[in-house]
C-alpha cells in the first residue's frame, strides 16, 4: 500500500510561521520584478486607504454586535471625508450583506435584492432614526424590511422613470425589535411571555384587561429619550405608530390586521405628544399578546417563534383642513393596520380630530 | 587585503545609498510594527499577481504552500 495512496482525505501538512512569512516576501520580490515601481505603490497606497475603514468591516461582521456599537461605526465612518470612505468592493458588499442581515431580515432571497440597491450610507440613514436597548441586538421587523426594500428600489428607480421624481417617503424612525422585551422586564411581565400557550378562550377573556395592564406600565427610560428625540425631529406633524414584528410581512404568514397600528394626532405640549406616543408605542406592544395574532400563529404553527415587535413611527403625509387632517392618500381597510406601506391608509385617519 | 575590505565597505555603502522604492519602505516599516497587516496586504498582492497574469506566483505559492511539513 502506497503512503500517499490516502493523501486526498488526510489533512493538509502544517508549514511553519516563518515559512508564511517568507512566502509573503516571495510575493513582494516576484511583484518587484514584475510591476513597474508606481503600479506597486499605488497598489499598496490603495490597500492601505482600505485599512482606514476596517473598523467597519470588523464591527459590521460581529453577529449580534449591540445597536449602540454599530450606529458608532457607522457614524464614525460618514463623518470620515467622503475621499477617505473607502471600502474594497468585497468588503462593501459584506458590510451591505452583513447590515442587512443585522438589522432586516436573514431570509436569501430578500438579501439578494436589498444588497443591490444599497449603500453603506443607507444604513447610516435608517440607524439615525432608530433607538432601542443600547446594548441589545433587536432587529426592524418585517414592515420596516420591507419598507426599506421598496424605497431603495425605487430610489434607484428614480433616475430612469420621470413619474418617480417626485416621490417621497414619509420620515420615519424605529424601535428596535428587542424593546418589546426590554419593555416586560422594565414591568415584570415575564410570565406574559408564555401567555400565547393558554388556552385561546381564556386569552381572550383576559385580554382587555391585559392591554389595561400594558397602559399603566412604562417604558424604559432609554426608548422614552429616542421617543423624545423623534418628536423633536417630527415637530407636531401627525403621526402613525405601527407594529413591525419580526414575522410579519415574512413568506405565508403576512399578519395583515393582527397587530396595531395607531394614528397619534401629536397636538398639544411636547409632554402631552411624548405621552400619547409612548401609550401607542405601548399599545402596540400589547397587541402581541392578543387572542388574534396568537391564535393566527397558533394555525400557521408559529407559536414556539421568538416573537418579537420593533415599532414604525411615520409621519402622516396629508393636509390639514381646520380641526381636521386628511391623508393624501386614505385607504380602507377595518384593523386599523395597513399593510400597503402607506401611513396615510388608515381608515380612522380622515376624520380625526386634531 | 586591508584594501578588499575597504573596497567591500565601501560597496555595500554604495548598495545602502541607493533609495528603496516608496512602497518596500512601508512594508518594512509595517514588518516591524503590523506584520498582520503586511500579510494581508501580501495576499492582495498576490491575488492581484495572479489577475494580471503573472505566472511566477502560481509557482511560488506551489513552491512554498504545498512542499509540506517543516514544523
Amino acid at each position: 500500500m502506497k503512503d500517499d495512496q490516502y493523501a486526498d482525505n488526510r489533512p493538509t501538512a502544517r508549514i511553519d510561521y516563518e515559512a508564511l512569512e517568507e512566502f509573503i516576501d516571495e510575493v513582494f520580490k516576484v511583484a518587484e520584478e514584475e510591476l513597474s515601481t508606481d503600479e506597486i505603490t499605488s497598489m499598496v497606497s490603495t490597500w492601505l486607504r482600505y485599512e482606514n475603514t476596517r473598523f467597519l468591516t470588523s464591527a459590521a461582521e460581529k453577529r449580534d454586535i449591540p445597536l449602540a456599537q454599530i450606529s458608532e461605526a457607522l457614524q464614525r465612518f460618514m463623518m470620515l471625508p467622503e475621499s477617505q470612505r473607502n471600502l474594497s468592493p468585497e468588503e462593501a458588499t459584506g458590510i451591505r450583506v452583513a447590515l442587512v442581515r443585522r438589522f432586516f431580515a436573514e431570509d436569501l432571497d430578500y438579501i439578494n435584492v436589498v444588497k443591490k440597491h444599497v449603500t453603506v450610507s443607507d444604513f447610516a440613514a435608517v440607524l439615525g432614526h432608530a433607538f432601542g436597548p443600547s446594548s441589545g441586538n433587536g432587529k426592524l421587523g418585517g414592515k420596516a424590511s420591507g419598507l426599506f426594500r421598496a424605497e431603495r428600489i425605487l430610489a434607484d428607480a428614480k433616475a430612469d422613470h420621470v413619474v418617480l421624481r417626485n416621490l417621497r417617503i414619509p420620515r420615519s424612525w424605529y424601535i428596535t425589535s428587542d424593546g418589546i422585551l426590554d419593555f416586560v422586564h422594565h414591568n415584570a411581565l415575564e410570565e406574559l411571555l408564555s401567555i400565547k400557550y393558554t388556552d385561546p378562550s381564556e386569552l381572550r377573556q383576559e385580554h382587555a384587561y391585559l392591554r389595561q395592564i400594558f397602559k399603566n406600565s412604562f417604558l424604559p427610560n432609554e426608548v422614552m429619550n429616542g421617543l423624545s428625540m423623534a418628536l423633536d425631529d417630527f415637530g407636531d406633524s401627525p403621526l402613525i405608530v405601527r407594529s413591525s414584528s419580526l414575522l410579519e410581512d415574512s413568506i405565508g404568514s403576512a399578519f395583515a390586521g393582527k397587530y396595531k397600528s395607531f394614528f397619534v394626532a401629536n397636538q398639544g405640549t411636547k409632554k402631552e405628544r411624548l405621552e400619547a406616543l409612548a401609550e401607542a408605542v405601548v399599545e402596540v406592544y400589547a397587541s402581541v399578546f392578543a387572542p388574534d395574532p396568537i391564535e393566527y400563529r397558533r394555525e400557521r404553527g408559529l407559536l414556539d417563534f421568538h416573537e418579537e415587535m420593533a415599532i414604525l413611527i411615520q409621519e402622516v403625509v396629508g393636509s390639514r383642513v381646520g380641526d381636521y387632517y386628511f391623508p393624501a392618500c386614505p385607504g380602507s381597510h377595518s384593523a386599523g393596520t395597513s399593510s400597503d406601506g402607506h401611513p396615510g391608509s388608515a381608515a380612522t385617519m380622515g376624520s380625526s380630530a386634531l | 587585503m586591508i584594501l578588499a575590505d575597504t573596497a567591500s565597505t565601501l560597496g555595500s555603502e554604495a548598495e545602502a545609498r541607493v533609495p528603496k522604492p516608496e512602497w518596500c519602505v512601508i512594508v518594512d516599516l509595517l514588518w516591524e510594527t503590523n506584520p498582520l497587516l503586511v500579510k494581508r496586504i501580501g495576499r492582495k498582492m498576490m491575488n492581484y499577481l495572479f489577475k494580471r497574469g503573472v505566472k511566477r506566483i502560481g509557482e511560488v505559492m506551489a513552491d512554498v504552500l504545498t512542499k509540506g511539513p517543516t514544523a
